[in-house]
């Protein structure tokens, strides 16, 4: 799809046509689920969270300005919806922590063993754990791959800014599977380079 | 070069995938330098994890559905704003009701505000840092975030929509938001002590 193509749809989404605005959705829903997903890292707030995003749009589209990219503008509203959200649902949140303890590797994660699905979970803790900004920045570098000057729009920063919280959050998770990287790093230690 | 320099040009080596062959200086400086050697073999790790987190939770397959789900749901909230003569009653009602919490809230506990929120919520640490300024503690401003309900979060998000060049309002809000709650902050300080 042209820009041209895209603020004409969202031209037509604007005057109330919910089939452009359903094209919309379509075209958009997996990157938007995708960055939302490995920011929160829980399947059912990401759902929430992306259909969210996506009514706020709608009630918004009026003010989308058009002076930046249609996505920077979305992907705005999503990581500001993902930052604020509290999950719905005690219960749901009960129940997801007893899946990531019961569910068997073979259905949630089939082609995984245990111990990297035990990786996983780490991750998934030590991203949760990041401060907000780096959180965002490091799930539209990493995941989303938007350049630094988009993501600096999005968040609002500036590129050195957004570099300083990156390399913050890769410092973050290198320490905190430290114990398994150097025991990785002592079998290839050099190699690379002295080839 | 420094090595943080080094190690900068590094992270964006590995992030690329390794797509182009490793710059001259950068490989010649690895052979010298021990501590980014170890840099670099690192981020490898680092990364070969991450790609691996990157191939998992792609997709979820209620995006199938999700234009349905979405479309209902804005069916079912312009059914809501169309004329339903109780519903419009019971809307004045319970908007009477909060205004007049929210009105006798206020004079109880004036600095428990949207604002103090507000402010925060586009300038990071700032109340944080007017709260140490003014000696108060952790549980004070424990029991200033819990007290801000849903609603005004989501007033904030609107007006976070519509001016989605904030950097202008925190311009707008430094000279007299953080002064009202610098005051306000001050203000209990003095009750509390």
């Amino acid at each position: 799809m042209s820009n041209a193509d895209e603020r004409q749809i969202i031209k037509n989404a604007v005057n109330g046509d919910r089939r452009a605005f359903n094209e919309i959705v379509n075209r958009y829903k997996q990157r938007i689920y995708f960055t939302v997903m490995k920011m929160v890292r829980n399947k059912d707030d990401a759902y929430d969270i992306t259909q969210d995003t996506f009514i706020k749009a709608y009630k918004n589209l009026d003010r989308f300005r058009g002076d930046s990219n249609f996505y920077t503008w979305l992907c705005r509203i999503a990581i500001n919806t993902a930052i604020n959200f509290k999950s719905r649902d005690k219960y749901r949140e009960m129940a997801s922590v007893a899946d990531i303890n019961t569910v068997p590797e073979s259905i949630d994660r089939p082609d995984h063993n245990f111990a990297e699905n035990q990786l996983f979970d780490r991750l998934d803790k030590a991203v949760a754990g990041l401060p907000a900004q780096q959180k965002k920045v490091f799930a539209l570098r990493y995941y989303d791959q938007m350049p630094h000057a988009e993501i600096a729009q999005v968040l609002n920063l500036s590129e050195g800014a957004v570099k300083a919280n990156y390399f913050q959050a890769i410092k973050k998770l290198k320490n905190e599977f430290s114990d398994i990287i150097y025991k990785s790093e002592s079998k290839s230690a050099g190699k690379e380079v002295e080839k | 070069m420094s090595c943080d320099k080094y190690q900068e040009r590094l992270l964006n080596f590995v992030e690329s995938g390794k797509r182009d062959p490793m710059p001259g200086d950068l490989e010649e400086h690895l052979r010298g330098c021990s501590g980014c050697r170890n840099e670099y073999n690192e981020l490898k790790e680092l990364f070969g994890f991450l790609d691996r987190d990157r191939e998992r939770d792609t997709y979820d397959s209620r995006l199938d559905t999700l234009v349905v789900d979405i479309n209902e749901q804005l069916d079912k909230q312009s059914k809501l704003v169309r004329f339903n003569p109780g519903a419009v009653y019971s809307f004045i009602g319970a908007v009477a009701a909060a205004l007049f919490i929210m009105l006798f809230g206020m004079t109880q506990q004036k600095y428990f505000s949207e604002d103090i929120y507000y402010t925060d919520y586009y300038n990071g640490s700032s109340i944080v840092e007017y709260a140490d300024e003014a000696g108060l503690g952790d549980e004070l401003l424990d029991e200033m975030y819990s007290s801000i309900d849903k609603q005004s979060i989501e007033q904030i998000e609107e007006y976070w929509i519509e001016n989605t060049d904030y950097s202008n309002i925190i311009e707008d809000l430094d000279e007299d938001y953080i002064r009202a709650i610098k005051t306000a902050i001050e203000q209990e300080y003095k009750n509390v002590s």
